[in-house]
């Protein structure tokens, strides 16, 4: 998250490390890292929301203004 | 002997899947070889250390000097692995039809696209994990030699994504490469050691390894919103079709573009220059770099 800001990088691990620990500190990384990815694969191959939670969502999606992501984009015939 | 040589409490099945990550990318994939495979991943270093990446607009390829050795890589690949990994939140279904364009010789084929896809999104997976420990990044190995498999799975068409999918069971984005299968059982490998193994999502209450669900969850979505990642809410409605690939007998698919096409050698005109231009100008600046 802070790439290129080696110092405040250092600083947040020894705080996480501190504050909760060194195996902690790997777990989160590790899922920020899988999010990096997984991100990634949705953006460029249009997955679409699962119908199921489409609607469930509408209301979180609208409240914290996700729906005014560029990557909410239109279908391919769009 | 240890893959990371670290202080740090790395998870013996984190590391062996990391391992097995490099591995994967040595071997030829399903439409790529293993060097090219590799030039993906060289290419996603780069474009992540570059200082001041050029906005999302911009394909990497025309700008003098910025993707150095591009390892046989054509410009329609450089400029995906640059965006992808600069830029995610930016693409567009626009975007993505210049790049599989087949009415241009330069583009390449939905398939390659896939496949490279995964590999882009792999190599910022390690590459963010080792950089955010601040520990040096992975050496690739040698490539291994071997044409690409052209595996094609049966069943693989045009469903609810922009590229050709053979998989309706689970979410979408675990369907979205299902159509290479190697890069999808990567991607679940990665899930299961990054994240959680998939079968275990609908427990919403257990921990994983170390942290509780609520934490990991929240990792999970501030990385998301970082990358502004907002999957479509809709699914497209391109034509399907039952008509088989020419070129692959008893693949279903909706029209020759969708698969299995080996890239032509790209060949940059003045004509492509123009189309580049105006794709740059439909899709607009980018609100912040995600990085």
């Amino acid at each position: 998250m802070w790439d290129g800001e080696p110092d405040r990088l250092a600083a947040i691990r020894d705080e996480v490390t501190t504050a909760m620990g060194g195996d902690q500190l790997v777990d989160a990384i590790a899922v920020s890292a899988n999010f990096h990815m997984m991100t990634r694969i949705a953006d460029a191959t249009g997955t679409t929301y699962d119908e199921e939670y489409l609607e469930r969502s509408q209301d979180i999606r609208s409240q914290i203004g996700v729906d005014e992501f560029v990557s909410k984009r239109p279908g391919i015939s769009s | 002997m240890d893959f990371y040589n670290s202080t740090m409490p790395i998870r013996a099945d984190l590391e062996s899947s990391h391992r097995e990550l490099i591995e994967h990318w040595s071997r030829p994939g399903a439409w790529w070889t293993a060097s090219e495979r590799l030039a993906i991943v060289m290419q996603v270093r780069r474009a992540r250390d570059i200082n001041n990446p050029p906005p999302a607009w911009v394909p990497a390829s025309d700008v003098e000097g910025l993707v150095g050795d591009s390892g046989g890589l054509p410009a329609k690949a450089i400029d995906t692995i640059w965006r992808l990994t600069n830029h995610p939140g930016t693409i567009t279904v626009e975007w993505y039809k210049t790049i599989v364009d087949d009415e241009d010789p330069s583009s390449i084929s939905p398939a390659h696209y896939t496949e490279l896809v995964g590999v882009v999104a792999q190599a910022n997976s390690l590459d963010r994990f080792t950089d955010a420990l601040s520990m040096p990044r992975v050496d690739l190995p040698v490539p291994l030699d071997g044409d690409p498999t052209c595996e094609t799975p049966d069943g693989t068409m045009m469903r609810d994504h922009w590229v050709p999918t053979c998989d309706t069971e689970r979410a979408q984005v675990i369907r979205a490469l299902s159509a290479v299968p190697a890069e999808k059982a990567m991607m679940l490998r990665l899930c299961e050691t990054q994240y959680m193994d998939i079968d275990a999502m609908a427990e919403l209450t257990a921990d994983h390894n170390s942290l509780t669900r609520m934490q990991v969850e929240l990792v999970a979505a501030r990385t998301s919103k970082l990358n502004e990642c907002l999957l479509n809410d809709r699914p497209h409605d391109a034509a399907r079709s039952e008509r088989p690939h020419p070129r692959c007998p008893g693949v279903l698919r909706s029209n020759r573009r969708v698969w299995g096409r080996r890239r032509r050698c790209p060949t940059r005109t003045a004509a492509l220059a123009t189309r580049r231009s105006d794709v740059g100008r439909r899709a607009g600046p980018t609100r912040g770099n995600p990085r």
